[in-house]
């Protein structure tokens, strides 16, 4: 007699349906555990650096953001995308109170940085715009050398002048620079080609020690490859900063960050994981943007 | 001469694409594992071993589920463009083939009840011969898919005839025994069965290799 007769009530299908049934239940279980699922966990166990709480604000009576609330994740890369005109460039430049400098601007909320509210009257803005350093849509060296523009900002704030050609070989290198310009120094910075010179915008806003770093459009004026050289550079420079991006680059943001915030009409729609956001959106609007369907 | 980087993109999706193929290692590691375990029961008529190979198919079904997710998040995050899409295309196309051939090894290993081994244990030798071979087919082409080789279609098609021509002998001796000793008919279907899973490894393997020939060279061949 075989092994087969006296197993005679064994049937295969119903062994294998039965086992598909357990392994579905099994991944569905498993499914939790996975950060493309489950992303509130991931965003809970995340440290904040920056927090933005309830921020409006206002060019005279036209209200540019509306009840504003997300976190700003320390060492990491966070984007912010909507169509023009949906508050994402005052939102970043509200990060560092570069919109103080317009008259007719208000705003309501609080913006916290290491848990201290950045809009309190006692605030040194001068202090916060070096934690919190900005990099510009189109690059803008000072018109002198590469040195100089490194050593501009230590050397304001009172660093000697050992410490500071210290400083401009650390940011040039962690600008990934270094090695395209130390032969070369004393050039104008004007004469760097722009993806250079870009980089030399972010070793400058490096040389003052921030903590965080906000980008406004930084490669929209600048070739494929050097787009690709400032976004490995955004990457290597979350290890030691918080970064922040603004970009209407939508493939920019997926590449380059870690969360993604979706602004519309002044309103955050959307706030999550680039991964949740680019893959499989909650909100419809986000969905509908991400594909091309408006802005 | 600088040395040829094996993808593009940003540092981002390097990391991406080394995520992809950890996976696939992973991938290939168990299936590999799961074919030598379905052929041990097989052969010794080891029930326990069955039940290994249904565990790591769970694992090997988890780890398709992960390689799924890398693959849409290299597309959707990263917008890779020609051999680096063409390798992540057909990566989702091979998953497919090393999520079959874990199958298929479940279905060897499941063949072991139906068995009884004492009767014909060089029939059961010959089926080990022929799992060796897809065996060994299907680690050389997840290996050369990984790295991105393109291998011989010649060679291969030469492989694939050889485990097919070992596939017919061993089935004609199966139905020998069956005509002979119609009791061992049950047994025999198995073991029929079993050589035909283990030979559709081999075949898994064969489309495994035309995709790494397609990526490479962004020619579609056959391997008849």
């Amino acid at each position: 007699m075989t092994k087969g007769e006296k197993q005679s009530t064994v049937n295969i299908e119903e062994t294998f349906e039965d086992e598909k049934a357990a392994i579905a239940l099994k991944i569905a279980a498993d499914l939790t555990d996975n950060p493309s699922v489950v992303d509130e966990e991931l965003l809970l166990s995340q440290e904040i650096k920056m927090e933005v709480i309830e921020l409006s604000h206002w060019y005279g009576d036209h209200r540019v953001l509306a009840g504003i609330s997300m976190p700003i994740f320390k060492n990491k890369v966070t984007a912010i995308i909507g169509p023009s005109g949906c508050g994402k460039s005052t939102f970043l430049r509200d990060l560092n109170r570069m919109n103080d400098l317009v008259p007719i601007s208000k705003i309501s909320g609080k913006i916290l940085l290491d848990s201290k509210n950045i809009y309190e009257p006692n605030i040194d803005v001068v202090q916060l715009r070096t934690r919190v350093g900005m990099v510009f849509q189109k690059p803008n060296p000072f018109p002198m050398s590469i040195e100089d523009n490194i050593a501009y900002g230590p050397y304001i704030h009172g660093v000697k002048r050992d410490e500071i050609l210290k400083i401009v070989e650390s940011s040039l290198k962690k600008a990934a620079l270094w090695d395209e310009v130390v032969n070369r120094l004393k050039n104008s910075a004007l004469s760097l080609s722009g993806g250079q010179q870009q980089r030399l915008c972010i070793a400058r806003a490096l040389s003052v020690e921030p903590e965080v770093i906000l980008f406004d459009e930084p490669c929209s004026a600048l070739d494929p490859y050097a787009t690709a050289k400032i976004e490995d550079l955004i990457t290597k420079l979350k290890q030691e900063y918080t970064v922040v991006i603004v970009t209407h680059n939508m493939q920019q943001a997926a590449r380059v960050s870690d969360y993604t915030a979706f602004f519309n009409l002044g309103e955050l729609i959307e706030f999550n994981t680039t991964k949740k956001i680019f893959q499989a959106p909650e909100r419809k609007m986000t969905e509908e943007y991400i594909s091309g369907r408006f802005g | 001469m600088a040395k040829e980087q094996p993808y593009g993109g940003t540092i981002r999706f390097k990391e991406i694409m080394d995520t992809l193929n950890a996976h696939l290692d992973n991938l290939s590691t168990f299936v590999v594992k799961m074919i030598q375990d379905g052929i041990t029961a097989l052969a010794n008529d080891d029930e326990k071993l069955f039940n290994v190979t249904k565990i790591d198919l769970e694992k090997v079904h988890k780890i398709c589920y992960l390689l799924e997710d890398t693959i849409s998040s290299s597309i959707a995050l990263h917008q890779p463009f020609a051999r680096d899409l063409r390798f992540i295309l057909s990566t989702l196309k091979i998953s497919n083939e090393i999520h079959r051939s874990a199958h298929d090894a479940v279905h060897i290993a499941h063949s072991s009840s139906f068995i009884d081994q004492k009767l014909h244990s060089e029939i059961v030798g010959k089926i080990a011969q022929l799992a060796d071979k897809a065996s060994s087919m299907f680690k050389d082409a997840v290996e050369a898919f990984r790295k991105r080789k393109a291998l011989d279609v010649n060679t291969w098609t030469l492989l694939d005839n050889n485990v097919d021509n070992l596939h017919s002998e061993i089935i004609e001796e199966i139905v020998k025994i069956m005509i002979n000793d119609p009791a061992w008919a049950r047994a025999g279907t198995s073991l029929i069965l079993a050589t035909r899973y283990i030979e559709r490894i081999a075949d898994h393997a064969c489309n495994i290799v035309e995709e790494s020939i397609y990526v490479v060279t962004s020619k579609r061949v056959k391997i008849e």
